[in-house]
């Protein structure tokens, strides 16, 4: 196997991988990859598995350093990176672990529409939301926000879309947090981050971030299937987006006033990316207040983008969204850092865990899972690529003992944003995905090729290997119809 | 031919910018982030926007820099196509961008996040000097 990374991986089983803590001085425990023999070959690609082993350096870690198999080179830490630290045992907080979309995150929306119903209207659906939901470089839309708001919408998150009247109370119990965690401190948010997002509640963004309709091809396991009230060829949309320039304006910040810390606190990490502080200095509660403040932007931003997506679909099929069954499943985070209780070696501990591109995963009966979905563990939502498919799972106790409640987040690229224009040079994106039946429309002239679907692994396989790897279960596959990007 | 060359990157976008002087590193480090940013054709040189700032060191002015024409572009839609340097040293730039404020949406290719500091290394080979940047998408 040849490939840029040159380090050696010790099989744990055919799903698991280990670099030992021997490969690096310095780390402190061992990282572990979520992955098939089949996928190794381009995990080897960059230089991703090194930034698994650096993690492992950082003050407090617990158990190991992980990897999900949508894993690609990320800032300080990888793309489906996962770490949990100690936060009593002086354990720290990385900006780089959460990535500069704050709450990049995917919602999940059912309907009682078949694929029947929609086809011969794709065209007239897909671009009414192409033209009602904001998107695009620098997007700013129509849901105007005064600076005493925008401080009231980062406490509040979906709460405050919802008093809005951008939803109802139903929505807000189907979302990670509720849609709002706790913690906040709209003080910790510089003036440029609330410069940078105030135009922009309620806008799709760019680049990865998208509006899909989607029918249901395939479903794995009926019961939970039934939770959810899905079946086969039924219809969904799925909305992938984040905090947008406020998040990105928050992580900005706290890098910058990080480096710093890693002087203050004789931190020693192998690489500047992997800045942090520990949890309970003063550097470390404000990026994690400032950071909440951003999931919740997050989390308002995405029940805004459900609200026009519902108000289209009324216009387009005539009918309330009510009548046309749009519940929201779930609205689950991908970049993040959490508070939790995780059990290490037998002994119940607080830790700080980061997701960067990771979902959270819990199993059946955590005490943080809405009613409905008590019995059957925390959904899961995972994005595929345009051209293939996307899936819903559950969470399960094999998360929660192995990986910190931890799955894979979406397909994961493969090609760089520039290889795959130059792969797509000649060739309409478009009218071969219009050939598969899939009717996109895009803001951007560059972001079909980039966002082609050879740039992407086949999230077929990444799905499989966390389902047979046990740390999430495959309820349902979904089949792209028509898409929105930005 | 442009002032710089894209390098590969699994999930952001890499350049890699040369100038015969540090002051044309600079300038083609910033006109690399724009190009990226902007059909660059359809920016007019009609507003001036001055920028003057100091840093801790070589890198972090760069770094700094950028990131301030970066805040320009995002929140107040200024695309900026050429960059004139008045006075440079290892710490303070002081600089005017040139460009105009967008209102035609469809001028914009590719949101950037942020600049990164992933791999910031200014270096003087012979008689010209190189840097590697990185722009999170």
């Amino acid at each position: 196997m040849v490939g840029i990374w040159q380090g050696k991986l010790e099989k744990i089983d055919d799903f698991r991988w280990r670099i030992p803590k021997t490969y690096k001085p310095g780390m402190r425990v061992p990282g572990v990859v979520y992955a098939s023999e089949r996928m190794l070959s381009d995990i080897f690609r960059d230089k991703a598995l090194e930034q698994v082993a650096n993690v492992a350096f950082l003050p407090g870690v617990v158990k190991h350093s992980l990897a999900m198999p949508d894993i690609h080179w990320g800032y300080g830490f990888s793309i489906g990176g996962v770490a949990a630290t100690d936060i009593k045992e002086d354990g720290v907080v990385s900006p780089g672990g959460v990535g500069y979309d704050i709450n990049c995150g995917v919602r999940l929306v059912k309907t009682n529409l078949t694929e029947e119903d929609v086809k011969p209207r794709l065209k007239e659906l897909v671009g009414t939301l192409f033209n009602d939901i904001p998107a695009g470089v620098g997007s700013s839309g129509d849901i105007k926000i005064s600076f005493s708001e925008e401080k009231q919408l980062l406490v509040k998150g979906s709460k405050w879309a919802v008093s809005k009247g951008y939803g109802v109370s139903e929505d807000l119990e189907h979302t990670e947090e509720n849609g709002a965690i706790e913690g906040t401190d709209p003080n910790a948010v510089s003036e440029r981050a609330y410069e940078r997002g105030k135009g922009q509640a309620g806008t799709l963004g760019s680049g990865n971030h998208f509006l899909e309709v989607q029918v249901i091809d395939q479903i794995y396991d009926k019961e939970i299937a039934d939770v959810f009230g899905l079946n086969k060829g039924q219809i969904t949309v799925m909305i992938h987006s984040g905090s947008r320039g406020l998040g990105y304006q928050i992580c900005d910040d706290y890098l910058a006033s990080m480096l710093k810390c890693l002087t203050k606190y004789s931190i020693n990490v192998p690489d500047r990316q992997l800045a942090c502080a520990p949890v309970n200095s003063p550097e470390g509660e404000a990026y994690l207040s400032a950071m909440r403040c951003a999931a919740n932007y997050a989390w308002a931003n995405r029940q805004c983008l459900m609200h026009l997506t519902r108000m289209t679909f009324e216009k387009v099929f005539n009918r309330k969204w009510q009548e046309l069954g749009m519940s929201l499943i779930y609205d689950v985070a991908h970049n993040i850092a959490k508070i939790e209780t995780h059990n290490i070696d037998g002994r119940d501990i607080r830790v700080c865990v980061h997701r960067k591109g990771a979902t959270r995963a819990f199993g059946p009966n955590h005490p943080e899972l809405p009613v409905k979905y008590k019995h059957i563990g925390q959904p899961v939502i995972i994005p595929g690529d345009m051209g293939r498919h996307s899936y819903l799972l559950v969470g399960t106790e094999g998360a929660m003992s192995d990986t910190f409640a931890s799955t894979c987040h979406g397909a994961g690229r493969c090609l760089s944003r520039a290889a795959a224009i130059k792969a797509c040079r000649g060739r309409s994106i478009d009218k071969e995905l219009l050939e598969k039946g899939i009717y996109v429309r895009s803001k951007g002239r560059e972001t079909l090729a980039e966002e082609a679907p050879e740039a992407y692994k086949d999230v077929n396989e990444v799905v499989e290997v966390v389902h047979n790897a046990g740390i999430s279960k495959r309820v349902c596959r979904m089949k792209p119809l028509g898409v929105v990007k930005g | 031919m442009k002032p710089y060359k894209l390098i590969s990157h699994t999930a952001d976008i890499g350049v890699r910018v040369k100038g015969r002087t540090l002051k044309e590193l600079f300038e083609n480090s910033a006109f690399a982030l724009f190009d990226i940013i902007a059909d660059l054709e359809r920016v007019k040189e009609k507003e001036r926007f001055i920028l003057n700032l100091t840093s801790g060191n070589q890198e972090e002015l760069l770094h700094d820099w950028l990131r301030e024409l970066l805040f320009q572009c995002n929140v107040n839609l200024f695309v900026c196509k050429k960059f004139q340097i008045s006075k440079l040293n290892n710490t303070s730039i002081e600089s005017t961008a040139v460009g105009e404020h967008i209102t035609s949406k469809d001028v914009f290719k590719t949101e950037i996040k942020a600049v990164t500091y992933h791999n910031m290394v200014i270096k003087k080979e012979k008689n010209t000097w190189k840097t590697n940047l990185i722009f999170d998408v």
